[in-house]
């Protein structure tokens, strides 16, 4: 608890700045779903028919993984904050539409028959009446929304945007509780304040009569609900304007300077990487560099590459060889071979290959030495005829890979496994040693395999591809800064698999800052100056 | 004045109509009750005359204009309009929700507050206690109150009221009714009034239309009603001694006895009693030459005469009180209890002798209430 304690105060800055983007997010995507829930759940209760197809439309969207989600929205939209905003939004419409629906066609028939009688337009019974008796259903609907939003908003971390989400997913990526909670709690203290918040303001709006009790309603109440209505309504509005003008701020370019991206999926070794070349870069050029660590998938890395919304990936051949350039792979692959055809490939994606870093990252088998020693295990074949009684863990991506993941390794040495578990980079250890599973598939480089003290077992078939570290640019970037495309070369082959795996180790293991280690690193190595 | 010219609905997949070929005349500054069980079509008639449901055949006309050349919006606002539920806005004070057509209008916030004022002292409620409640503070009479202070609000000419008072206690639905006739009375407007209970219809309507099956079976006043039902089914419907509930409906010239014994002034007493005898009473009526009503004479009065060659009007007695045709069975005995009299002459204009009201005359009605709550 003290350590939490220590921990909380001495990253409070950047808790604060993850919490005001958090904040951001979620209010953001309330605010889209209200303007766009609220009329369509007018319009639907108005046309006859409409009401059961657009119902079911949007739960059907809210039964839809948010990851499915984003897998669909990055190829179109990009990363970051705004597809974030668009998928919390998604989910954030179906209580705000559904409640106003209900609200709207529960009225009581015969007031509203009393309005059309005395002479009101369909306008001014939606306006004066329907609605205003709806508004404690509809602002329920919308109280459900902002909780549940400002819970989803932690998603934005994983496609590149930022808020709580992203101390959160760095806290997983090293295993620090005190990370997790730092990020969790806030986040949740975020949904309990959004929730307050709106219930003040559904009290504000919801006229006297319809909360308080008939009982209690005296001229005191009445003139005490009439000036709250008043504070609450103008502190909403000044909120709005704030939520407002940060778009705006936000959409405006204000740093007109030279500025490329970096960007990477949150694991340790690529956020490493990726401050090797930003300092680089920075240090060799006057182009400045922004770095994007908190992507959720190499897939999602790549769409933001191709649609610009990174400048510069590093990344691993084998990666890219065959699930996203689709390139055969075949047993025995050299690395120079792999990284040549990987370079000719990206040319027709309008990429440039910018050199090897050095380090070979390739997925490799793992046990625990105790369990290699039982079994006296060293190569995959030894473990073949055990698989069917173990259990395997491995990363989403790689479980899913059509070329080189699971299922094609385990064709190639005629093995099957129990069963197979997916988790994040560092969870799968916990598992591992935990026993929830006898094997894990893992990088050579992975920092955490120090940490552990496991056993590779060898690649025996030469089955899996070379995994080298290189880096990508854009034609466009290489076109408009050729001095950043010598400033990445300059970094080639500046690393060796043990260097990688220690400075790996000093992230996963002591929680070091990246740019830190990235920095003391290039130091010393002479590539850049104090 | 409202004109319903042969008007029917039909619902749409629907073969019957629920009004068939409806012919109506509302009289302005008249309230006219629609009554008839319930599916009888007596609300759907009230609704089409602002048009919230619309006319499949005929017509409406409101002072001779057709309503479908009224903008729909207009003709509304110039329609109050209160309905059983009162149709209260329960998110607006007893004030918003009088002033909501003015206000929507822009009308001049001065003027209406004072007439919404003016309303609620009329309606019976005092407007500094109740003007900035909300609805669910009041009870069921004080909302009616204010569904009819509002329908009044825009000072329409015309005010529709389906049911309004139904779902009130007898008592406060007393209440109301004495308030609607008082506010009737000041502002004279052309008011439909629909219900299910007789005993209100003959209270309120100047007019009283009875439906059955979307048609109107009979169309009168509430005595015309109750005296001359046109069928079995009005009679039934209204009740046998529905008239004993309003004795004031049972006029001398209904129960009078039309062809009393009459004799000409200058006829000598002799004969008159021979007359008399001839007709087996002992009172005749004594008229001039004109036929207007001179006194009347008893066998006694005769008998005690001793030229019995007198010309009969010398002797004959004024009446004590005379009645009209159109006094109540009410006044009636009130004449008798107050004058000690067991007769009282009929006379119409220049004291023409109409017909005779006597005790026994008034026990024979009387007692007529009776023996047909025997019958039934």
């Amino acid at each position: 608890m003290a350590a939490f304690f220590e921990y909380f105060s001495a990253n409070i800055g950047t808790i604060l700045q993850y919490t005001m983007q958090h904040l951001r997010i979620g209010m953001l995507a309330v605010f889209g779903a209200i303007l766009i829930g609220i009329p369509l759940g007018l319009l639907i209760s108005k046309v006859t028919g409409a009401s059961k197809p657009f119902l079911g439309l949007a739960s059907v969207m809210q039964a839809i993984p948010s990851l499915a989600l984003m897998g669909f929205f990055i190829p179109i939209i990009g990363i970051g904050d705004k597809t974030a905003i668009i998928i919390i939004a998604l989910y954030a419409i179906l209580p705000i539409l559904r409640n106003t629906y209900t609200g709207l066609t529960n009225t009581d028939p015969s007031i509203i028959e009393a309005a059309r009688g005395i002479g009101m337009t369909e306008k001014q019974i939606l306006f004066k009446v329907q609605l205003p008796l709806a508004l404690p259903v509809i602002m329920a609907g919308i109280r459900v929304a902002a909780v549940n939003s400002m819970g989803t908003a932690t998603i934005a971390a994983f496609i590149g945007g930022g808020g709580l989400g992203k101390q959160i997913y760095a806290g997983i990526q090293i295993i620090d509780t005190n990370m997790i909670l730092s990020g969790a709690i806030p986040a949740c203290l975020l949904a309990l304040l959004m929730d307050f918040l709106f219930g003040l303001i559904e009290k504000s709006l919801v006229p006297v009569s319809l909360r308080v009790s008939s009982s209690l309603l005296n001229p005191d109440v009445i003139a005490r609900m009439k000036r709250r209505k008043k504070l609450v309504l103008s502190t909403a509005a000044c909120a709005l304007v704030f939520l407002i003008g940060s778009i705006v701020y936000d959409s405006i370019d204000w740093d007109s300077g030279d500025k490329i991206t970096i960007g990477t999926t949150e694991y340790i070794e690529e956020r490493i990487v990726s401050q090797m070349y930003a300092q680089i870069i920075e240090d060799r050029t006057d182009v400045e560099v922004e770095l994007n660590n908190a992507m959720g998938a190499s897939l999602v890395v790549w769409q933001a590459l191709q649609n610009g919304d990174l400048d510069s990936v590093p990344n691993y051949t084998g990666s890219y060889y065959a699930s996203i350039l689709g390139l055969e792979i075949y047993p025995g692959m050299e690395r120079d071979e792999t990284y040549n055809n990987v370079v000719e490939e990206l040319k027709k994606f309008d990429i440039t290959a910018a050199g090897q870093l050095g380090p070979n990252n390739q997925y490799v088998f793992a046990v625990k030495p105790e369990f290699a020693e039982k079994y006296n295990l060293k190569t995959v074949s030894d473990l073949a005829p055990l698989a069917k009684d173990l259990v395997v863990g491995c990363s989403q991506s790689f479980y899913a890979r059509e070329n080189d993941g699971l299922m094609p390794v385990c064709e190639e040495y005629g093995m099957e496994f129990k069963d197979a578990l997916t988790f994040g980079a560092a969870p799968m250890y916990i598992a591992l040693e935990n026993g929830d599973v006898d094997v894990i598939v893992t990088y050579r480089t992975d920092g955490l395999l120090q940490k552990y003290d496991l056993v590779f077992l060898e690649d025996d078939h030469n089955f899996f591809p070379p995994y080298v570290l290189f880096c990508m640019l854009r034609d466009d970037v290489v076109e408009k800064y050729p001095e950043v495309y010598d400033a990445c070369m300059d970094l080639q082959f500046a690393v060796t698999d043990e260097e990688m795996q220690s400075l790996n180790y000093r992230g996963a293991q002591n929680g070091e800052d990246p740019y830190t280690i990235a920095r003391d690193f290039l130091i010393s190595k002479g590539l850049i100056s104090e | 004045m409202i004109q319903f010219e042969n008007v029917s609905k039909k619902y749409q997949n629907s073969d019957t109509e629920v009004v068939k070929n409806i012919n109506l005349t509302i009289p302005t500054g008249q309230i006219a009750v629609i009554i008839g069980p319930s599916g009888c079509g007596k609300t759907t008639c009230l609704k089409m005359i602002n048009r919230l449901i619309k006319i499949t055949g005929g017509r409406i006309l409101i002072d001779g204009k057709d309503i479908m050349d009224y903008d729909v919006i207009k003709l509304r606002r110039s329609m109050g309009y209160v309905i059983q539920q009162t149709g209260l806005f329960p998110h607006m004070t007893v004030r918003e929700n009088i002033e909501i057509i003015p206000t929507l209008e822009k009308r001049d916030k001065e003027k209406t507050s004072r007439r919404t004022k003016e309303l609620m002292r009329m309606i019976g409620l005092d407007p500094e206690e109740f003007l900035d409640r909300y609805p669910t503070q009041l009870s069921g009479g004080q909302l009616q109150r204010v569904g009819v202070a509002r329908a009044f609000a825009t000072d329409p000419d015309i005010i529709l009221m389906d049911e309004p008072f139904s779902a009130l206690d007898p008592i406060t639905r007393g209440q109301l009714q004495d308030e609607l006739i008082f506010l009737q009375e000041k502002l004279k407007k052309t008011i439909v009034f629909v219900t299910h209970d007789m005993d209100e219809a003959i209270k309120l309507g100047n007019m009283i239309c009875i439906l059955k099956d979307g048609e109107i079976v009979q169309y009168d006043t509430p005595e015309q009603i109750m005296k001359n039902p046109a069928t079995e089914y009005v009679r039934e419907f209204v009740g046998r001694n529905r008239i004993w509930d309003n004795p004031e409906y049972i006029h001398a010239e209904d129960i009078m006895i039309t062809q009393p014994l009459t004799v000409p002034g200058n006829l000598p007493a002799l004969q008159t009693l021979e007359q008399m005898r001839i007709h087996q009473v002992n009172t005749a009526m004594v008229l001039n030459r004109e036929g207007a009503f001179l006194g009347f004479v008893t066998a006694l009065d005769i008998q005690r005469t001793e030229d019995k060659n007198t010309p009969v009007h010398k002797i004959a007695r004024q009446a004590k009180v005379t009645a009209a045709p159109g006094d109540s069975i009410v006044k009636l005995l009130d004449m008798v209890n107050k004058n000690k009299t067991s007769l009282i002459p009929v006379l119409g204009e220049g004291e023409q002798l109409l017909g005779l009201i006597t005790s026994s005359s008034l026990v024979t009605t009387l007692s007529r209430q009776y023996i047909n709550y025997e019958e039934v």
